[in-house]
C-alpha cells in the first residue's frame, strides 16, 4: 500500500551549539562552536503519560534502549544528545547530517526499510520511535499494543497521525517544537529539549525571506503525474517560514498528486526539488528538461532550483535548516 | 458430386475410431448412417468433410481427396449440419444463414449473390424467421435454420449428425423428407431406425468403427443385423403402403451384447450404389 | 417442411430487437462524434483557457495564420492536452478493438484485451524499471513483458500445435498470476518513498504521461493492426458456433486463432506500454457496441473501436478535472463507470443471449 507522507511536528534541532551543518547539497558550511553531546546525564525525570496518535504512553523510568524507525527520529535523538542509547536505527531517508555522523557510527542498521518483529525484538529494546504510524504495523515493527505487552514503549512522531483528531492541519513549527519537548519528556531531557528548541527558533529569525513574492512548486516525485506539497504539511510549513508561496497551497492536503497543467499555467518563479536516493533531484530535473510542455517554465529555462534533502523535509529537526537553506539558494540565485 | 470412401480410417487417443471403411453413396440421395453410439458415426463425418485427416485410406469426392481442396473450395461444395450447435452471440436468425456465405464472401465481406440467403431460407422453409433472434427459436426451428445456413453453402454434399433429436415426430418426418427431396447426395447420421428405413435410399451400418452393412434398407435391416449390432430383437414388417421395412422392437434386450462384428459377416447384402429401389 | 409450427410464446414471434442500420452512416457519425469530442476536451483542462486561445493555439501549429498565444499556454495545449487527448483515442480505440476480437476468438464475453496474461506481463517489466528507476525505458519495458507472457501462455497452451479458446484462458490465467506475484515480489522487495504512488497510478492505468511519441506509438499501433484484424472480420464471424462450424465453413481455425491472438496482443502490448493496463474498456465496450450494430464483425469491430476512443477521451477528460487540482489515474475512472455500465448490459440481456 502507498503511504502518503505525513507532516510531522517539527523535531527540534538538539545541540545548544549553532550546529547547523546541513546535509543539504548547497553550502551551510556547520560552523560548530562548543557543542560536546553531553554524556547522558539526565536532568531531572518526570514520568509521564501521553496520548500519542490515540495511544496512551507510559514512561515511569526514561528508556535505555532505544530502536529508531525513519531518519526523523533518528535525528530527534541525536540532537537531543540520546545517541548513546541506541540500540537500532531503520528506514534511514539519507545519511545523517556531519555533526552527528560520529554519534551515529556505532548505532547498528537494522534494516533498509521497516525492520520487521523479529530482528526488532532481537535487540532487546524498552523504546521503539517510529517517524510514521505505518511503521507499527503488524507485518512491520509490530502492533504498538503487542509491543507493549512485551514491555516495549512505543511513540510515533504527533505530526504523523493519520486520525483526524490527531494530525495537524495545518503542521505549524509550533507542533514540531512540541514534539521536541515531549521526547524530551520521556527521556528526562526537557533542558536540553528546551534548547534545541530556542536554536531552532533562532534559525528561523535568521532566515532571509526574499524582498518580493516568490511563487513556488514543491516536487516531491513523481514523473507523469508529480507528487507535490500541498497546503497543510510540512512543505507548507517550510515554504511559509521561508518566505514562499506554495502554488498549491489551496490544496487541503500535506501533499497531491497533480498535474503538470496546472503547473505549467502557474508558471512558479522556482521549483523545490526535494532529493532522495530513489529519486534524485537530477533525476527532476531531467525529466523537467525533457517533457515538452515543462521545459517551457521560467524556472527550468532560467534553471531556479531549490534543493532539499529528504530527510530534512519531513517534519523533524532539520525543519529550521531546510528553511534557511531554501533563502540562501535563492539569493545564491539572484545574485 | 460422387463421393468415394475407400479404407477411411483414423486414430483418437490411440483407438481406431474408424476403421477401413470403404463406402460409395449413391448420388443425390440420401443416405443413412446408422449404428450404436460409439461407433464412429460422427468421426466419419468429419472425416467425410475434410475436417479430419483419415490416417488410412481416403475420402474421395469427384476422385480427389477432400482434404486437398482449399478450405473455401471444400465449404462451397460440402456442408456439415452438427448434432449440438449453440451460440452465445446475439445472432438472428438471417445472420446465422448468412454466414453459410462466409465460403464465397470476398475479404471484405462482399458477396456476389445477395440473395442467397433469401433462397435457402425459402427453400429450408424458414423465412417467417428471418428477423428473429436466434436465441427465442425451438429446436426444431433452429435445426431448420441450421439446414438453411448449410443450404447457402450451395453444397453437392451434405452431411447431417443426427438431425432429428430435439424435434417432435411431425418435425423429423418433414426433415427427412425434405432432405431427400433436395435431390443432393446427402449422408445423415440417424439414430432412428425406421425413420433411415422410411426415408433412405442407401444405409451404411457402423459397429465400433467398421462398416458392418451397406445397401439398400430392405436388404440390410433385417432381425440378425439388428440383435448382433444393436443388441436388441425385433421382427422386421414391411410397411403397408411404401414397403419399406418397419421395425417391431420386442420388450427385452437380447441376452448377448453387440459384438464387434466381423467385416465380412454380412456381405452378402453389401450392395453397390447401382441396385435398384423399387419395391 | 410443412407442418403445423408447433406454437412459441407471443414475445418470441416479435422481431429481434436490433435495428440493423447500414454501416456506412455509423462510422460516419462515429468518426464525427470522435472528431468533435477531441476537440472539446483539448479545450477542458485544470487550466482556464479559452477556447479561442485553444483554437488559435493548433491553428497556429498547423501554419494557419493566428494571433500568438503566450508560450506557456501553447504548451499547454500543444505539450500536454493534445497528445494526451489524441493518445487517449488511440489507445481506447485499440483496447475496445482488442476485447471484441479476445471475446469471439475465445466464445467467451467476459473476455478482455488481457485474458492471455499481457497486462500483468506488461506491469512486471514495468514496475521492474521503475524500481530501478530508469523511467525513460518503460515503455519498452512494458512491451518486451507482455509479450514475454504472451509466449508463456502460448507455450502453456499448445496441445501438439492447437491452440483451443479453454486452454488459452486457462494459461493465460495462469501466467497472469504468477506475473502478478512476481510484481508483487518487486514492490515489495525494493520499493522504497514514492515509489510506490509511481508504480500504483501505472498499474491502474493512467494517460498523465502522454507525448507526441506515445500517439505515435499508440495510433501506429491501432491503425497497422487494427486494419489487419478488420480484414479478418469476415472470419471472425465463422466462430460464432464453434470451432467445427468454423472448420466447415472453410476457415483455417488454428492459424487464424493465432493470428489474431498474435495481432491482439501486439496491438494490446503497445497500449499497456504507452499508458498502463487501463481496464474494462476492452471488456465493456463491445458489449455496449453489439446492441446496436449487432454482431456481424465488419459492422462490430469499426464501431467499437471508434466507441472505445470517445469513450476513452471522456473518462480521461473526467480524470484530470474532477478533482482539480489532483489528477486520477483514469483506470480508476473507467472501473467506476464501467462497472455500472456492465451491470445494466447484463441485465437487459438476461436470459437470452448468455444462458
Amino acid at each position: 500500500m502507498p503511504m502518503s507522507r505525513q507532516s510531522r511536528p517539527a523535531v527540534a534541532l538538539a545541540t545548544t551549539a549553532l550546529v547547523l551543518g546541513l546535509a543539504a547539497c548547497s553550502s551551510g558550511s556547520p560552523t560548530s562552536t562548543a557543542t560536546t553531546v553531553a554524556p547522558a546525564a539526565s536532568t531531572a525525570f518526570a514520568p509521564v503519560t501521553l496520548d500519542n496518535c490515540g495511544t496512551a504512553v507510559k514512561v515511569t523510568t526514561p528508556p535505555q534502549h532505544v530502536v529508531t524507525i525513519k531518519s526523523t527520529a533518528t535525528e530527534m535523538m541525536l540532537a537531543l544528545g540520546l545517541g548513546d542509547r541506541l540500540v537500532g536505527t531503520a528506514f534511514a531517508d539519507g545519511p545523517v547530517p556531519d555533526e552527528w555522523a560520529a554519534a551515529a557510527a556505532d548505532v547498528p542498521v537494522i534494516s533498509p526499510q521497516v525492520p520487521g518483529q523479529e530482528a526488532l525484538l532481537g535487540l532487546e529494546p524498552d523504546f521503539v520511535y517510529a517517524g510514521w504510524e505505518s511503521n507499527f504495523s503488524a507485518d512491520g515493527a509490530g502492533d504498538r499494543a503487542a509491543l507493549a505487552k512485551l514491555g516495549i514503549g512505543t511513540y510515533v512522531s504527533p505530526a504523523a497521525c493519520k486520525e483526524p483528531e490527531y494530525m495537524p492541519d495545518p503542521l505549524t513549527f509550533d507542533d514540531v517544537f512540541g514534539e521536541v519537548r515531549e521526547v524530551g519528556s520521556i527521556f528526562g531531557v526537557v533542558d536540553r529539549a528546551d534548547a534545541v528548541v530556542d536554536e531552532m527558533k533562532e534559525t528561523l529569525e535568521s532566515a532571509k525571506t526574499p524582498a518580493e513574492p516568490t511563487t513556488a512548486l514543491w516536487y516531491s516525485s513523481g514523473t507523469d503525474t508529480p507528487y507535490v506539497g500541498a497546503g497543510i504539511g510540512s512543505p507548507q510549513m517550510i515554504m511559509d517560514a521561508a518566505g514562499l508561496t506554495n502554488i498549491f497551497s489551496d490544496v487541503h492536503d500535506t501533499w497531491t498528486s497533480a498535474g503538470w497543467e496546472k503547473i505549467v499555467d502557474a508558471d512558479p518563479d522556482v521549483i523545490v526539488l526535494v532529493d532522495a536516493t530513489w529519486n534524485t533531484a537530477a533525476d527532476k530535473i531531467a525529466l523537467l528538461e525533457s517533457n515538452a510542455a515543462t521545459r517551457q517554465l521560467t524556472s527550468v529555462r532560467e534553471k531556479r532550483y531549490l534543493t532539499l534533502p529528504f530527510a530534512a523535509t519531513e517534519a523533524g529537526v532539520r525543519n529550521a535548516d531546510a528553511v534557511v537553506s531554501l533563502d540562501e539558494q535563492l539569493a545564491a540565485l539572484d545574485q | 458430386m460422387e463421393l468415394t470412401i475407400t479404407g477411411a480410417g483414423t486414430r483418437l487417443g490411440g483407438r481406431w475410431v474408424v476403421d477401413g471403411v470403404d463406402a460409395t453413396p449413391p448420388q443425390g440421395a440420401l443416405t443413412g448412417l446408422l449404428g450404436p453410439n460409439g461407433a464412429g458415426k460422427t468421426t466419419l463425418l468429419r472425416l467425410v468433410a475434410g475436417l479430419l485427416v483419415p490416417e488410412r485410406g481416403a475420402v474421395l469426392v469427384d476422385d480427389s481427396p477432400v482434404h486437398d481442396l482449399p478450405r473455401r473450395e471444400r465449404a462451397r461444395r460440402i456442408a456439415l449440419v452438427e448434432q449440438e450447435s449453440s451460440s452465445t452471440v446475439p445472432l438472428t436468425v438471417r445472420e446465422v444463414v448468412a454466414l453459410g456465405r462466409i465460403p464465397f464472401r470476398s475479404l471484405w465481406g462482399a458477396d456476389e449473390d445477395e440473395g442467397a440467403v433469401d433462397r435457402a431460407l425459402d427453400a429450408a422453409q424458414a423465412s417467417g424467421l428471418a428477423d428473429r433472434a436466434w436465441s427465442t427459436l425451438s429446436g426444431g426451428e433452429r435445426q431448420r435454420v441450421h439446414i438453411a445456413r448449410a443450404l447457402a453453402q450451395q453444397p453437392s454434399l451434405l452431411l447431417l449428425d443426427e438431425p432429428t433429436n430435439h424435434l417432435d415426430i411431425s418435425a423429423q418426418l418433414s426433415l427427412l423428407a425434405f432432405v431427400r427431396d433436395l435431390r443432393i447426395t446427402s449422408v445423415a447420421a440417424l439414430h432412428d431406425l425406421n425413420l433411415a428405413a422410411a426415408f433412405c435410399e442407401h444405409v451404411l451400418v457402423l459397429s465400433a468403427g467398421r462398416l458392418v452393412a451397406a445397401g439398400h434398407p430392405n436388404d440390410v435391416l433385417q432381425p440378425e443385423l439388428l440383435r448382433d449390432v444393436y443388441g436388441v430383437s425385433a421382427e422386421v414388417l414391411a410397411h403397408p403402403r411404401t414397403g419399406r421395412p418397419v421395425i417391431a422392437f420386442h420388450e427385452s434386450a437380447v441376452d448377448t451384447a453387440p459384438t464387434a462384428v466381423a467385416h465380412d459377416a454380412f456381405s452378402h447384402v453389401t450392395a453397390t450404389h447401382q441396385s435398384e429401389d423399387t419395391r | 417442411m410443412t407442418g403445423p409450427t408447433r406454437t412459441s410464446a407471443p414475445e418470441a414471434t416479435r422481431p429481434a430487437r436490433r435495428g440493423r442500420v447500414p454501416l456506412a452512416p455509423v462510422v460516419v457519425v462515429g468518426v464525427v462524434v470522435l472528431v468533435v469530442t477531441v476537440l472539446v476536451a483539448v479545450a477542458i483542462g485544470p487550466a482556464g483557457l479559452g477556447v479561442g486561445e485553444v483554437a488559435r493555439s493548433i491553428g497556429g501549429h498547423l501554419g494557419l495564420d493566428v494571433a500568438p498565444v503566450p508560450r506557456l499556454h501553447d504548451a499547454i495545449v500543444w505539450d500536454l492536452r493534445l497528445p494526451r487527448v489524441l493518445t487517449a483515442a488511440a489507445v481506447g480505440a485499440g483496447l475496445a478493438l482488442s476485447g471484441a476480437v479476445m471475446q469471439s476468438l475465445t466464445r467467451n464475453p467476459l473476455a478482455d484485451p488481457y485474458l492471455l496474461g499481457l497486462s500483468s506481463g506488461a506491469s512486471l517489466g514495468a514496475v521492474a524499471v521503475l524500481v530501478v528507476g530508469v523511467s525513460l525505458l518503460l515503455p519498452v519495458a512494458a512491451f518486451a513483458g507482455a509479450l514475454l507472457a504472451l509466449l508463456a501462455t502460448f507455450s502453456l497452451a499448445r496441445t501438439g500445435g492447437t491452440l483451443t479458446p479453454g486452454r488459452a484462458v486457462l494459461a493465460g490465467l495462469a501466467v497472469s498470476q504468477l506475473c502478478a506475484a512476481g510484481t508483487s515480489l518487486v514492490i515489495f522487495w525494493t520499493a522504497t518513498g514514492d515509489s510506490y504512488r509511481e508504480i500504483l497510478t501505472w498499474l491502474l492505468g493512467s494517460l498523465a504521461g502522454s507525448t507526441w511519441e506515445s500517439v505515435a506509438i499508440a495510433g501506429t499501433a491501432v491503425l497497422l493492426v487494427g486494419g489487419i484484424v478488420l480484414a479478418q472480420a469476415v472470419r471472425l464471424d465463422a466462430f460464432a458456433f464453434g470451432d467445427t462450424a468454423a472448420g466447415a465453413l472453410g476457415i483455417d481455425v488454428d492459424r487464424t486463432r493465432w493470428t489474431l491472438m498474435t495481432l491482439v496482443a501486439l496491438l494490446t502490448g503497445a497500449m499497456v506500454a504507452v499508458s498502463g493496463a487501463i481496464g474494462f474498456v476492452g471488456l465493456v465496450l463491445p458489449h455496449a457496441v453489439v446492441t446496436l450494430t449487432g454482431p456481424s464483425h465488419r459492422r462490430l469491430l469499426p464501431v467499437t473501436a471508434l466507441a472505445g476512443a470517445v469513450f476513452l477521451v471522456w473518462a480521461d477528460t473526467l480524470a484530470r478535472t474532477l478533482f482539480d487540482p489532483r489528477e486520477l489515474p483514469v483506470g480508476i475512472v473507467t472501473a467506476l463507470v464501467g462497472v455500472p455500465v456492465f451491470a445494466v448490459l447484463l441485465r437487459r440481456r438476461q436470459g437470452a443471449a448468455w444462458s
